[in-house]
């Protein structure tokens, strides 16, 4: 096996191979800081430059694109509170009230490095656990899955905006624009009102393109204000402070990276639930939780630890059992493909050190993209306090054009307005956008698991499954910890304080 | 319209909204609608809820912006620009495409706001969409809409 590792690292010191990473990371950044494109774009647009080339170099190309897009992803959500894909919801929460508070380089620093110790421990993951984890994934069927979904529900009730009752509200209300569409359990066309267009379904970047950056761009307008309270050139932190942030929550960082790796490892459960995972977890487990939601760098650190690891757990059944981790490692999967790399058991027996390739390809390019972003983060850190008739047009413009990009389609640019002024009344009456997200990205996965266990286990399958009554007791137990705790301290508020 | 009526409205609004879903799944199958009937049913209790919750004076409402009439008027007036402002963009990118729609309003808000004076505007927003233009339809390759009005400008002589 240490033939194969070193074999590995020695097929990527070719000049091509250098040349290529370094190329994707830089366009995996660029595209990753756009709203609405994502890791699924990078990739997709760079299918067709992957024939004809040295199989580590093009393999460099993608998995560096594909890495450097995560953090991408991050500095928009930390910087304009709009997340540049679903995977970075989370950020949003604590990493735009850090950049309010004129510690923007902070948090793209704390970011930036808990990113690259989570892909790191990904990858030593990926290249040591694989017979360990392979019993536990085979073990794992719909009912589970289906407890996993109602888990990332769940956490809704742990961190909702404004009262409980809009935060419920807005969670079924993005679980019914989810269902508009043609049903993938029985082919029936739901809420489509005969438009063609609708037959689809609502694309979700779209969706979030306009809840997020256009109602943003809306308030701003309306509010008249620098997104930051603060004048350009009086940022108070630095980004060897997040730096130092993400090393001192060491404990955190490797927490959350196992769960990132947990959630990658498990086939299309994607990345979106575990950031929302890690964040949660940041905050039940923090001495000082009310913190959370104000610019706590925890909540930061958390779900970017989670992302990093996330994609060396994606690659794992994907390489393993040709099972794709989630929608980026479904391209990576044609990719692979293409390339004449046949995924399954016999990879690991007779093409190891193409396996280590990519291990060592997840290294490097989470170390390219951490040293790119400490970089350029002080830069980017100045971008929030340009003046709003600048960030106005120059945002919705991007935005727009992103969401025209997704699909090709002009409804998209339509439906984006849409959401935008959806979004924007949700945020001025309280009423929570992540809320409405989280069920729409996991609604899907509800309704498939659900009617698959049914069919297979029959109507009570919580009781019959052992791993699936487990999972759905510690649901309803991490549930009520929030209302059990609020109930305490309603109850006695002078030990409280 | 006070805050407090804003806000009962757009519950009213989910009310609705959940009651058109809950009518359209009675339409569909047992599978089809196991999960989105129940659910459009219960956002539509949650909502009444909200909504009674209003009315009935128990949810705070926010007030620092209701005690002072003129900043909730002019408020009022911002949200109605911005309102038109992204119907305008739409409308725009719909007639002309979305290069020369992004060009005309980055450029006219920048003059409009004051933030630029005239030739200022028009170069910035010259720049700024030449490189979205170099972003997406020369690098990521998008095949670009060229406007409904495009086969007019193009047979006018």
């Amino acid at each position: 096996m240490f033939d194969a590792i070193l074999a590995g690292l020695l097929a990527l010191a070719t000049p091509q191979a250098a040349l290529f990473m370094c190329i994707g990371v830089s366009y995996g950044l660029m595209i990753g800081i756009l709203p609405g494109l994502g890791g699924i774009v990078a990739l997709s647009l760079l299918l067709p430059f992957t024939y004809g080339h040295e199989l580590a170099a093009t393999l460099a190309l993608l998995l560096g694109a594909h890495i450097a897009t995560i953090w991408g992803g991050s500095v928009t959500s930390i910087l304009f509170k709009f997340p540049g894909a679903a995977k970075s919801l989370a950020l949003v929460f604590d990493g735009h009230p850090m950049a309010q508070k004129g510690q923007a380089s902070r948090a793209l620093g704390a970011s930036a490095m808990a990113a690259l110790l989570g892909g790191v421990m990904g990858a030593v993951f990926l290249a040591f656990s694989i017979p360990l984890v392979r019993p536990v994934m085979l073990a794992l069927g719909p009912s589970e899955y289906l407890m996993m979904a109602l888990w990332g529900l769940t956490i809704i009730a742990t961190f909702s905006d404004g009262t409980l009752l809009k935060g419920l509200v807005a969670t079924a209300l993005g679980l019914m624009l989810a269902y508009v569409g043609m049903d993938p359990v029985s082919g029936t066309q739901r809420f489509w009102f005969g438009s063609v267009y609708l037959l689809d379904g609502i694309s979700f970047p779209v969706a979030m393109i306009g809840l997020f950056a256009v109602a943003e761009m809306m308030k701003l307008y309306v509010k008249g204000a620098q997104t930051a309270d603060r004048v350009a050139g009086n940022e108070t932190s630095t980004v060897l402070e997040g730096v130092r942030d993400a090393f001192r929550h060491w404990w955190l960082v490797l927490r959350s990276s196992l769960l990132g790796l947990w959630i990658g490892v498990l086939p299309g459960v994607g990345a979106s639930v575990g950031g929302l995972a890690a964040y949660a977890q940041a905050v039940q487990t923090s001495k000082t939780p009310e913190r959370f939601g104000k610019g706590a760098v925890e909540g930061v650190i958390a779900p970017d630890a989670t992302l990093g690891a996330n994609e060396g757990g994606g690659l794992m059944p994907t390489l393993a059992f040709g099972i794709p981790g989630g929608e980026s490692m479904a391209i990576l999967l044609v990719a692979f493909l293409s390339m004449g790399i046949v995924p399954g058991p016999q990879m690991l027996i007779s093409e190891l050190d193409l396996v280590f390739s990519m291990v060592w390809i997840i290294v490097i390019a989470n170390l390219l993209t951490t040293l790119v972003g400490l970089a350029i983060s002080s830069k980017l850190a100045r971008l929030p306090s340009l003046s709003p008739n600048v960030l106005v047009p120059t945002v919705l413009s991007v935005c727009f054009f992103g969401a025209f990009a997704t699909r090709g389609l002009l409804e998209d640019v339509a439906v984006a307005a849409l959401f935008g002024v959806l979004g924007y009344f949700m945020d001025k009456y309280d009423y929570s956008r992540a809320n409405l997200v989280i069920a729409m990205v996991l609604a899907e996965m509800i309704e498939r698991n659900l009617h698959i266990s049914l069919g297979l286990y029959g109507n009570s399958f919580i009781l019959t499954r052992p791993i699936t009554l487990a999972m759905f007791l510690v649901i309803i137990v991490t549930t009520a910890l929030p209302f059990i705790r609020r109930a305490r301290e309603t109850a006695s508020p002078g030990a409280a304080s | 319209m006070t805050q407090r009526v804003q806000e009962i409205l757009f519950a009213c609004a989910l009310v609705g909204v959940f009651v058109v879903y809950a009518y359209l799944s009675t339409n569909f199958g047992p599978n089809a609608r196991m999960i989105p009937l129940p659910m459009a049913i219960l956002g539509c209790l949650l909502a009444i809820a909200q909504v009674v919750n209003l009315a009935m004076d128990r949810e705070p409402v926010e007030k620092s912006v209701e005690d002072k009439p003129s900043e909730f008027a002019a408020r009022g007036n911002r949200e109605m620009f911005a309102l038109g402002g992204i119907v305008g963009m739409v409308a725009l990118i719909v007639l002309l495409g979305p290069v020369v729609a992004i060009f005309i309003f980055t450029a006219a808000y920048l003059f409009v706001s004051g933030h630029f004076p005239l030739v200022r505007s028009l170069t910035i927003a010259t720049l700024f969409t030449i490189t979205l233009f170099l972003l997406f339809a020369v690098g990521l390759q998008l095949d670009l809409y060229h406007g409904i009005l495009e086969p007019l400008l193009n047979s006018a002589p």
